[in-house]
């Protein structure tokens, strides 16, 4: 089960990615990465999980490269840049679900994750981390626009 | 002290997570089958992912937390609630701002059946052993903040705890300061002159990890469980700049990849 890490921000995926790259020729060792970009575990990791998930970088037993999908992603302008999380984010939670239900509360799509066993959310901060990651990564993306009473995925 | 008396004990284990399972109240599995132990002389790390359960993970050792399966083990007698044989000590730096220093540190003797004499000996004593002899009289708002951090620590020691527990103790510290308690701490927590005989500690800092601990438990997967443990043999002080440092960084960074799977 492929997720949104609560704790990645989006605005950290353009860094990452521009480190990577830029700094590292594409590769690297997590290690190394961490001391560049001068984070530890909890500001490195979830970012890297996410960025994973997107599938923009590979990260497997304490490397990192950037994927040519994340390539794509640093050399293109903003609107291809929306493009490319848009898409990559229908195929993760928690935004395959939401499209599975077009419109829906913050409670419904709780539930709806839980019928899911999508665990990452069942917990007690779960419900705001959820709503931070709709707004920010889905509302940012184009993917989703607010509601009175929730979200709804844009056709 | 509220411990059951089993067989004496028999081994070097100070600490032991027997089989730890918990769950939120709303039904998500935590941890699953975590098994972690803290011998003697030896300075445990926990490390894991983010939002893994870490220090949930402490509360559970401290006693402040009943896990669903399993059972926490001191001495070989089972926990039931917090002892002052283990003392935890968290990531913010508590202390109280309308008391000094030396009576920050009395607050661990309270309940026990001692003289305000020896109560103030006893705090004189441990605000030495942690470097801030002569700044009894000082308040928390006179202090650094690293300085508060040593008489949370001294106020630990003063209790006279087997295992301390600490909880991202240096997180809320500048990089300076905390670097400078980092090299103190090992020495200061092992000098023998203490009852204490091992440390567990809970940190998202690797590199900080790796100075200090001797064994490493790594957390991951949903629901979390022990995915690997790491014996660090490198000689003291460990120096973060070496080849040997960076592989062991290196090591640790590959139990946490690929991203955390629900199980």
């Amino acid at each position: 089960m492929d997720v949104i890490d609560p704790d990645a921000r989006i605005a950290d995926l353009l860094g990452l990615l521009y480190v990577l790259n830029n700094i590292f020729d594409g590769k690297t060792d997590l290690y190394r990465l961490e001391k560049e970009m001068e984070v530890d575990l909890d500001d490195l990791m979830p970012i890297v999980y996410t960025a994973s998930n997107l599938g923009l970088v590979n990260a497997e037993s304490g490397d990192i490269s950037i994927s040519q999908k994340g390539i794509e992603y640093i050399k293109s302008g903003m609107n291809q840049r929306k493009q490319i999380i848009r898409e990559s984010l229908k195929n993760i939670e928690p935004f395959k679900t939401a499209l599975s239900m077009g419109s829906f509360s913050l409670d419904d799509i709780i539930d709806r994750l839980k019928e899911n066993d999508v665990p990452t959310f069942n917990n007690p901060d779960g419900s705001h981390d959820l709503e931070v990651i709709l707004i920010e990564w889905g509302i940012y993306s184009r993917l989703l626009k607010k509601t009175d009473d929730g979200f709804e995925v844009i056709s | 002290m509220e411990i059951e008396i089993k067989n004496e004990n028999v081994s070097n284990s100070v600490l032991e997570g027997d089989g730890i399972y918990f769950s939120y109240d709303n039904g998500y599995d935590v941890f699953e089958n975590i098994n972690i132990r803290a011998d003697t002389g030896k300075f445990v790390a926990i490390i894991g992912p983010s939002g893994i359960g870490k220090s949930t993970l402490l509360r559970i050792l401290g006693g402040f937390l009943k896990p669903d399966k399993g059972i926490v083990k001191v001495m070989g007698k089972i926990l039931h609630e917090p002892i002052p044989e283990v003392a935890l000590i968290h990531q913010s730096i508590v202390t109280f701002p309308w008391m000094d220093a030396q009576e920050n540190v009395m607050l661990s003797m309270k309940t026990k059946d001692i003289s305000r004499d020896e109560m103030e000996a006893k705090a004189k004593e441990s605000l030495s052993r942690v470097g801030l002899d002569g700044f009894e009289d000082l308040y928390p708002k006179e202090m650094s903040g690293g300085m508060r951090q040593r008489v949370a620590i001294a106020r630990a020691f003063a209790a006279d705890p087997y295992v301390f527990l600490m909880d991202e103790p240096f997180a809320h510290l500048d990089e300076l300061t905390a670097e400078g308690l980092r090299q103190d701490i090992y020495n200061i927590l092992f000098s023998g002159e203490t009852p204490l005989k091992s440390v567990i500690m809970v940190s998202h800092n690797l590199t900080e990890v790796l100075e200090l601990a001797d064994e490493i438990y790594i957390l991951n997967n949903i629901p979390a469980t022990v995915v690997g443990k790491v014996e660090v043999t490198m000689p003291r002080p460990r120096n973060p700049r070496s080849d040997n440092f960076n592989a062991n960084l290196d090591m640790l960074y590959s139990y946490l990849t690929p991203p955390r799977k629900k199980k």
